[in-house]
């Protein structure tokens, strides 16, 4: 299922940008609950990070779920580093490990930055 | 053609017809009765971790007409989970080991899982 362009593809966005959201729908507009939650906890913690559209590209859609061995959307890369889907990263953000990691990673974050 | 015919076996006859709230959804069967998907879930949870904690809500309501729900729900999943099969892993790790035990359900008829998944003590 997962090509081996598509494997590609993935790997340069997740290796080209310090964070990256696979997602469905756009930061800007959401298409889905779940996406909703994490861009408002990146946001809320001022992390730039690069949205996928998932709903735009049927091939990474399904790609991304065999990529990372997750079954769901959305899904947060750190660095190249799987991190989670919406629970985890709603989990991370509530016991304060979220900004942790981040600052560990070098990326710059900050409660109420709102980037 | 009658009915029977047109849908030959239960997998199509629960797919295909129009759903009804009441009507049984696409669990596993066990003896001659068909499970809900939300008893399938409990289920297979219960005997692959066995849990000292376990509540699986079906949320689907919340999202009606948005993506994935579908008509007599058990389309959207909140699982609370504590057992000591988690003690020790990541939270990555964690939710790996249940997508895996619901693998079917998740590539069938279940569009979202939120899972919290606990260590006891945790």
């Amino acid at each position: 299922m997962l090509d081996e362009n598509t494997r590609q593809r993935i790997q340069d966005e997740i290796g080209g940008t310090d964070v990256v959201l696979f997602m469905k729908g756009t930061p800007v507009f959401p298409q889905c609950g779940f996406s909703a939650a994490v861009v408002g906890v990146l946001s809320h913690i001022g992390v730039k990070f690069k949205g996928i559209n998932v709903l735009e590209d049927p091939a990474v859609r399904e790609g991304i779920k065999e990529f990372s061995n997750w079954p769901t959307i959305p899904q947060l890369y750190v660095k190249n580093e799987f991190v989670g889907g919406c629970d985890i990263i709603r989990e991370m953000y509530e016991t304060g490990e979220l900004l942790e990691m981040f600052k560990s990673k070098d990326i710059d974050a900050q409660i109420g930055a709102e980037a | 053609m009658s009915l029977v015919q047109l849908v030959p076996d239960v997998e199509n006859a629960v797919l295909f017809p129009p759903y009804k709230p009441d009507s049984p959804r696409k669990g596993d069967i066990q003896g001659d009765k068909l499970m809900s998907v939300t008893e399938t879930i409990k289920a297979k949870l219960t005997s692959a971790f066995a849990p000292e904690h376990l509540a699986v809500i079906d949320d689907s309501q919340k999202h009606q007409g948005h993506g994935g729900w579908r008509e007599g729900g058990e389309t959207h999943f909140n699982v609370e989970i504590t057992s000591a099969a988690f003690s020790g892993k990541s939270r990555v790790d964690r939710q790996r080991m249940v997508h895996e035990v619901l693998a079917a359900e998740l590539a069938d008829r279940v569009h979202a899982l939120s899972i919290r998944a606990k260590a006891p003590q945790e």
